[in-house]
């Protein structure tokens, strides 16, 4: 008995390394779909019939989905069904309207201890018109879905998992559209309808198998392969109508069919072996294949697509921790996708990556700190454009330091480089690089300090640097290289004067340098000094009320040296200051339920020191909500809030059109579990 | 002695790193006297549409444009997302070319699509006016009607036509793009959108 299970282990083995080595196909899909864990037949106390409706609306959209579940448990049998509806659709009436539904059910029966069937069905449809109206596609996807799964314990704590299912689908996508036609005067004359449909039937033919070994002197291995076969028949028919300006309309042209039968397979293999066997070290190593060929019906193109894919990729990891508290990680990966597409040329490519990075890590009570390393290599080829190489190199850290009793420095900081190095094509004629080849390096460093004044009231300081340098690296479009700097200097405080009352301000102020590398006329610097205050005051135990003010203020101009070779200089150019002065008052007048009243009022300046000219806006906005969270009988729930917002301007010098506008927003679900 | 072996450790890859010339960048060739253009800063919501009118689908351009787009490393707390019209993304499907869309996405994208410009004719229209959708303080977003003629390598398609539904916030001290929903034109000649145009030209990532 021992040596059947070490032939059924070897069996498992020698199957994925065949499949391996041979080339065998794969897929990128769930590969563990097929799949039927042990706890589907886990008693359940109780399995409610769940309904879920939500409604929602904003200025552009609403949309309103439904949902209705019912699942039962047994030890032997477990069962379930489902269905969804959803329908969104622009409230301006442009864009598009769309509508999707989709009917599940299942049954999974264990026909004896290690060996489950079970069968599902799958009935959806999706519906989308677009903002003409006139053309609309819809979508029907049928799917009934047969398996058999058996598991085989091999001896203490391994096993092998063995499945095969048989799905047999029947899709049907259809897209109306209609056209104009000039006729003999150039003038728009008959308006076309056409009609494109694809139908698609096939059974798809699955197999699975996994094997888990348990751990062996700090080895583990986990292996997985997943494949399917199917040759699906696809039909397509075109048709025509005309509709003359006489008024006549016939369908006048019909395509015959087109049967195509074309394979469409898929292989999935996945191998992991960790060890760990070294003291407080762990090692894994993962390689991993998936292809897959899969022709679909394109209607935009009324052909039958042929994709194919094959991915390889190979990891491995290292983490280790010699003391407690240190950390090193290190990992190397591979990976090299190939894609391509028998119609759709364009698309095709062959990307390899490879990346290897590494990490030291610290963490004690009071201190946490880590840096972080990558390099990143990706070429791209066989592509239409934009074949080469790009490089990616990136540090990160950040570190986390108690200092005394509530003072706190933390801080981060990162570093990148991009670098796109393209293949010369003919269009670079005798450069020795691609006039399209550019770097970006940017960098980014935050230190700040919390401290608490006293045990109620806070403070928090920051700073931060990020640059942003992009260079593109020939003549005809390095003019544009700019360097940007960002300062930026924040505070913040928080005081609760009473238990109700707390006072909270925050303070920003920002500097942005931009250079022209080649341009330097156009340097200019730009700063900004914002104070939100707010202060929020619980009245009664159903009331509460918040007073918010926000001060921003910005001035911008030239930054560059008003001789040669001299010193740069600010010449301020514009200015703008803009303050907010809101007020909220939140009434509760019974439990789960939150009436809202908010207004506001915003007052802009903007004054042009070069023409020495002024401007000047004032707006209200009014909000007035009611929000909901209640709980009603017998596990039936509501939660939601619906919105009245207006907006108007009193006076307005920016563009002279005073503004105005309202409109509803809303979000509510509906819960029932029967 | 343990506290210092952590100094130490981190100390030498700091610096390893960073005098190893990892992040040095390589030294760019003059221009060659030809104009660019304007790069506004990003004081308001009015500069950010205009830097994204001059430098978009221009390889000069490119830093000012991305410069434009929310990010979480700078002090813009909310990144960049981009939503395309959602027929436009159930037509790509089983592809999935907007999945995860967000700044890195968007820079590689719009570099592709500056470089394939660089040959052809490019010139990207927003109509006037704008519908506000949100004006406030901090947070402003406009829907533009936007048209882009365009003769790119890897499409063979010229006009793009749609809305552009741009949300911009303010923190700190400037401006960024953080989410742009693309939506068909209604009354536009043609299907084909900014957001088609975008997804056909992220290959390979």
């Amino acid at each position: 008995m021992r040596g059947l299970r070490w032939v059924a282990i070897l069996a498992a083995l020698f199957a994925i390394t065949f499949a391996a080595t041979t080339g065998a196909r794969a897929q990128e899909e769930d590969e563990s779909a097929l799949a039927i864990p042990d706890s589907v037949f886990q008693l359940s106390p109780r399995s409610p019939v769940s309904y879920v409706t939500q409604y929602t609306q904003d200025q552009a959209r609403y949309g309103w989905t439904q949902t209705l579940d019912y699942g039962r448990n047994w030890r032997s049998l477990a069962i379930g069904v489902s269905g969804a509806s959803g329908t969104s659709e622009d409230v301006l009436t442009y864009g598009s309207r769309s509508t999707n539904g989709d009917i599940s059910g299942r049954v999974d029966w264990r026909a004896a201890q290690r060996w489950i069937i079970s069968m599902n069905g799958r009935y959806s449809m999706s519906s989308i018109a677009d903002g003409f109206r006139a053309s609309n596609s819809e979508q029907r996807r049928n799917t009934i879905s047969l398996l058999t799964q058996y598991r085989l314990p091999l001896y203490t704590g391994a096993a092998l998992t063995l499945s095969g299912n048989s799905d047999f689908q029947r899709n049907f996508d259809v897209r109306n559209g209609g056209y104009a036609r000039n006729g003999a005067t150039g003038e728009p004359d008959t308006i076309v309808a056409q009609r494109d449909s694809f139908y698609t039937e096939g059974r798809y033919d699955g197999y699975r198998a996994q094997v888990t070994l348990p751990t062996v002197r700090g080895v583990t291995f986990d292996g997985k392969m997943f494949g399917s076969r199917a040759k699906p028949t696809f039909t397509s028919l075109t048709r025509f109508s005309n509709s003359l300006s006489t008024g006549d309309s016939a369908w006048v042209t019909e395509d015959p069919r087109l049967d195509t039968t074309l394979p469409a397979n898929t292989f999935f293999l996945d191998g992991a072996l960790n060890f760990d066997r070294i003291r407080a070290t762990k090692i894994a190593l993962r390689a991993k294949r998936n292809s897959q060929d899969q022709p679909y019906a394109d209607l935009s193109r009324l052909v039958v697509e042929e994709y194919s894919s094959t991915s390889d990729l190979y990891n491995l990891s290292l983490q280790t921790a010699p003391i407690p508290g240190l950390s090193f990680t290190g990992a190397a990966n591979m990976n090299q996708t190939l894609r391509e597409y028998s119609e759709k040329a364009n698309l095709n490519s062959l990307i390899t990556l490879r990346e290897a990075s590494t990490g030291v890590a610290y963490s004690r009570p009071g201190t946490l700190a880590f840096v972080n390393l990558t390099l990143n290599r990706t070429r791209a080829d066989r592509q239409a454009t934009a074949n080469g190489l790009t490089l990616t190199h990136l540090v990160t850290t950040n570190f986390q330091q108690h200092v005394k009793g509530s003072l706190w420095l933390v801080g981060l900081g990162s570093a990148t480089l991009n670098s796109y190095r393209y293949d010369l094509t003919p269009q670079d004629g005798a450069r020795t690089i691609s006039r399209n080849d550019r770097d970006v390096v940017s960098s980014f460093g935050n230190v700040g300090m919390r401290f608490g004044l006293t045990p109620r009231c806070s403070t928090a300081v920051g700073f931060s640097v990020n640059k942003v340098h992009n260079i593109s690296l020939d003549s005809t479009s390095s003019k544009g290289n700019l360097a940007t700097t960002i300062y930026q200097l924040n505070g913040a405080l928080r005081l609760p004067l009473r238990r109700n009352l707390t006072i909270g301000q925050d303070y920003i102020f920002t500097a942005t340098y931009r250079f022209f590398d080649f341009d330097e006329v156009k340097n200019d610097l730009s700063r900004v000094f914002r104070i939100d205050t707010s202060m929020a005051d619980t009245l009664f135990p159903f009331a509460w009320i918040r007073l918010d003010h926000h001060f921003y203020f910005f001035d911008r101009g030239d930054f560059r040296p008003v001789e040669p070779g001299g010193p740069e200089a600010y010449g301020v150019a514009q200015e703008q200051a803009q303050q907010t002065l809101e007020g909220t008052v939140g009434i509760r007048p019974r439990a789960g339920v939150t009436l809202v009243v908010k207004q506001s009022m915003t007052d802009t300046e903007n004054h042009d020191l070069v023409n020495q000219s002024s401007q000047g806006a004032e707006q209200w906005n009014l909000s007035l909500g009611l929000e909901v969270n209640r709980s009603f009988w017998n596990g039936a729930g509501i939660s939601g809030a619906i919105r009245r917002e207006e907006r108007y301007q009193t006076r307005s010098q920016l563009d002279g059109v005073l503004f105005k506008e309202s409109h509803w927003l809303a979000g509510v679900t509906f819960q029932k579990d029967f | 002695m343990r506290s210092n072996l952590v100094m130490l450790l981190a100390v030498l890859l700091l610096t390893g790193s960073l005098s190893c010339g990892l992040f040095e960048t390589r030294t760019p060739v003059a221009p060659d006297g030809a104009t660019s253009f304007d790069c506004l800063t990003l004081s308001s919501p009015d500069n950010i549409v205009a830097n994204v009118l001059r430098a978009y689908g221009h390889p000069d351009g490119l830093g000012c444009y991305v410069s434009t787009l929310g990010d979480f490393i700078s002090t813009t707390e909310s990144g960049f997302r981009f939503h395309p019209d959602p027929t436009d993304s159930a037509e790509a499907l089983p592809r999935l070319p907007y999945l995860g869309w967000d700044k890195t996405i968007e820079d590689r994208v719009a570099e592709n699509i500056a470089n394939a410009a660089r040959q052809d004719s490019f010139r990207l229209t927003f109509k006037l006016p704008y519908d506000h959708i949100t004006d406030l303080p901090d947070l402003v977003i406009r829907r533009y009607t936007y048209e882009m003629r365009f003769n790119g390598s890897a499409i063979t398609d010229s006009l793009f036509q749609g809305l552009a539904e741009i949300s911009m916030v303010r923190t700190g001290g400037e401006w960024k793009i953080t989410d742009w929903v693309d939506r068909r034109d209604p009354g536009g000649t043609t299907t084909r959108t900014w957001g088609y145009l975008r997804g056909s030209y992220r290959v390979g990532f």
